[in-house]
């Protein structure tokens, strides 16, 4: 079959893209923001820094890196009319799945810690930026889960492609974010 | 199930690759030491970072072969961005 791919076409609707580019303005203006912050006080943002757990970001960088190579690979082969896009979505979506348990245990982890929202600037950005991250992956998880759901169906690889490509543009766009996040909250000293 | 084409290999290379990328940035992270200063740390960091934001973008978003305006305005946005993060890390006191 011919690779749509190559055809040095939009992928996805054109539209969408309008959406994916608002997102990406927004999320710069939050690294911008934690940078600024960052420069006011540094040693307050160095501290907290070092009460992050790693293993819980670098699991879920991961997870998220994993998942897009499912949601990739799914994309490819529904495109070449091969066996497998639905268990790869499947596949895609317990990483999704596993990055919000982490998520939720590294929130308790540092509630139990008596870290909240209001401990710092750091925390502040913190749980706001990786906050409204998590409502994108949980968003991600539904559209994963309509792909699934939808890959099984005929003919969807010739009428229903550009939504497929859509919803899986979202899910890169989810674990393109989450690798500057982890960068910035996670590695930075 | 069916067997695994080249694109499939292609794709393992690229996730592979943006593991490695992964864990060079927490090598120099840990290894702080070995830059004579954070900002170059940091610096490191963040290029590597947007080295993966990059592949993501043309590789898995399928960008490298899209009409060049669209490869265009990513790839500044990469750029831009990298850059004026680097420029506010090195502002910190």
């Amino acid at each position: 079959m011919k690779n749509l791919a190559k055809d040095h076409r939009i992928p996805g609707e054109a539209g969408f893209w309008v959406l994916i580019f608002g997102d990406l303005f927004i999320f710069s203006l939050f690294f911008g923001t934690f940078l600024y912050y960052r420069r006011i006080e540094p040693v307050v943002f160095l501290t907290s820094h070092f009460t992050l757990n790693r293993h819980f970001g670098l699991i879920n960088t991961v997870l998220l890196l994993t998942s897009s190579l499912f949601v990739a690979t799914a994309t490819q082969r529904l495109r070449a009319g091969r066996r497998g896009p639905r268990q790869l979505f499947v596949g895609a979506m317990i990483c999704g799945f596993g990055f919000v348990i982490v998520k939720i245990f590294e929130y308790g982890e540092k509630f139990n810690a008596g870290i909240s929202v209001t401990t710092n600037d750091f925390f502040m950005l913190y749980f706001a930026f990786t906050g409204i991250h998590l409502i994108h992956v949980v968003i991600g998880l539904l559209v994963l889960g309509f792909l699934a759901s939808a890959s099984g169906k005929p003919n969807v690889a010739t009428t229903g492609l550009l939504w497929v490509e859509c919803g899986t543009i979202f899910w890169h766009l989810v674990d393109l974010l989450w690798v500057v996040l982890f960068s910035l909250f996670y590695l930075l000293r | 199930m069916s067997g695994l084409t080249g694109s499939d290999v292609r794709l393992f290379g690229l996730w592979s690759i943006l593991l490695l990328i992964t864990f060079l940035s927490l090598g120099s992270s840990h290894l702080g030491g070995w830059f004579t200063d954070n900002g170059f740390q940091g610096a490191a960091v963040i290029i590597l970072a947007f080295i993966k934001v990059r592949l993501i973008i043309l590789d898995f978003m399928e960008v490298r072969h899209a009409p060049m305006a669209l490869r265009l305005v990513l790839e500044i946005w990469v750029g831009v961005l990298c850059t004026v993060l680097i420029v506010m890390l090195f502002q910190t006191p």
